[in-house]
């Protein structure tokens, strides 16, 4: 099955474009290629790019599923470009597009971190902690800039759908010239779910998906590591407040925080009952 | 340049950038140096911010010729289209075309897709620029220079107001040069869609 799909995306892209699988989700395979779609003078000895594919689902109609298909990959489309327009944001740069036949290319973020694993956020705190859980520095700016790009995500009234830990990136891209080494910038990816809302509760769903997912990848730590993203989450809407409409951004934080502690409180009670 | 993208291996793209043109022509004079089977698109090269732009723009033309369908006579003339951020045909040949009012228009692309299978006419090694040259000199003016595409060449000719107001881009993502040229490759890539 898995073997057929990746023989198609193959013989799409034709062999001028060798592939190496990296992810295989439910809903799409994500791969690697250092060959660039159009433009080759891009096409430098370590410059990698992101194929990502969503395959025909063949329990679903055709057409249905022709038109799910489209309508998820360019909703990926469309918020890289939305949201690579909002100042502070990180979010991969799209290089193009082909929604007939699900594919979406993306120029490739984070490296892999000296313990061999791939730079997610939760790969990153399980090295972190490793080499030295008292280090708390590192830890802090990290989750403090990750809490900043949610809120200020937020504060613009986009939410990203499935905001687990390894859904954000940290890329320690020094060419930017805005990063010295060793800061890492982190990176939202995967937008198949996102959409654009004002409702405090889809974003006190967002704040409580990544809760969750530390909280199981990171239990020790969980509250800690919590805290610190909420931090720079409220900083972000702080600083975003400094405008006319200050007053009105900050009741905007007050909902939302108050809508996550009532998703929290939902789901606390799920779980007792289940 | 002779470029081939990798995905479509059975056309090559002949990109040709010509400075210094005292452009004469008529549409009519356009039309009759293009053949059959390599028509030629003339674009305003001013109009075009980076190598990757106009790049970018020949993907996507490929994908909709292959996947969807053409809504312009080839595959030369529909990169026209779809370097225009709507898709309101006669706008994008007017802002991205040459034709007979471009009568100021110094700075000319020429562009040729054609199938290797179908093009054994085309001689790439002797000829940079395919046949019926005489009549695209006439058109292009007797001093127009051909100068390499690249993107210093581009630097040096590129319009950034005209290519902002075409594209809507704000002052404040235009900070740098990066920022601009991604927000020309995504609404070139989501246009029409
Ligand atoms: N732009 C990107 N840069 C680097 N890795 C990526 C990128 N997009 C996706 N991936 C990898 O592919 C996995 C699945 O992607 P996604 O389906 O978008 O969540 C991610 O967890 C990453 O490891």
């Amino acid at each position: 099955m898995i073997d057929d799909i990746i023989k198609g995306v193959e013989d799409y892209l034709t062999p001028n474009i060798p592939v190496k699988l990296i992810s295989q989700g439910a809903e799409a395979l994500v791969f690697e290629t250092n060959v660039h779609p159009y433009n080759p003078y891009t096409t430098a000895s370590n410059a990698s790019y992101i194929i990502k594919y969503r395959p025909a689902k063949k329990y679903r109609h055709p057409s249905i599923d022709q038109a799910l298909t489209k309508h998820r990959t360019l909703t990926e489309g469309r918020l890289l470009s939305k949201l690579s327009n909002i100042p502070g944001i990180n979010v991969p740069q799209l290089i193009c597009c082909d929604p007939y036949n699900g594919y979406i290319w993306q120029a490739k973020v984070g490296c892999v971190l000296p313990n061999g694993t791939f730079s997610n956020l939760k790969n990153y705190l399980w090295y972190q902690k490793n080499i030295d859980p008292f280090d708390e520095d590192k830890i802090v700016k990290v989750l403090v800039s990750v809490g900043r790009q949610i809120g200020i995500l937020h504060c613009n009234d986009y939410v990203h759908g499935d905001l687990t830990s390894s859904n954000i990136l940290l890329d320690n891209n020094t060419s930017s010239g805005t990063n010295s080494a060793n800061e890492w910038s982190p990176y939202l990816i995967d937008f198949g779910l996102s959409s654009y809302s004002t409702m405090p509760e889809d974003k006190g769903v967002d704040l409580y998906v990544l809760e969750r997912a530390i909280l199981s990848t990171h239990s020790l730590f969980a509250e800690k590591y919590n805290q610190w993203l909420l931090q720079g989450y409220k900083q972000a809407y702080c600083e975003m407040s400094l405008g006319k409409d200050d007053k009105e951004r900050y009741t905007k934080l007050e909902q939302v925080l108050k809508r996550f502690e009532e998703v929290r409180l939902r789901g606390r009670k799920r779980s007792m009952i289940g | 340049m002779l470029l081939v993208l990798p995905q479509f291996p059975d056309y090559s793209i002949s990109i040709n950038l010509f400075t210094n043109c005292n452009y004469k022509g008529t549409t009519q004079a356009l039309t009759s140096c293009s053949v059959e089977q390599a028509p030629r698109a003339f674009i305003k090269a001013s109009n075009i911010y980076s190598t990757s732009h106009l790049l970018c723009a020949i993907y996507k033309s490929f994908i909709e010729y292959k996947y969807n369908r053409l809504r312009t006579k080839n595959l030369s003339t529909e990169v026209i289209l779809s370097l225009y951020s709507s898709s309101n045909i006669s706008e994008a040949f007017k802002q991205f075309g040459v034709n007979s009012d471009s009568v100021d228009t110094d700075n000319i692309i020429v562009l040729q897709i054609f199938n290797n299978k179908k093009s054994e006419s085309y001689d790439a090694n002797t000829n940079a620029y395919g046949i019926d040259n005489t009549l695209l000199f006439e058109i292009l003016g007797k001093n127009s220079e051909n100068l390499e595409f690249n993107d210093a060449n581009l630097i040096k000719i590129r319009d950034i107001s005209m290519i902002k107001k075409i594209y809507k881009i704000k002052h404040e993502n235009s900070t740098n040069n990066d920022q601009i040229e991604r927000c020309i490759i995504n609404s070139i890539q989501l246009r029409g869609l």
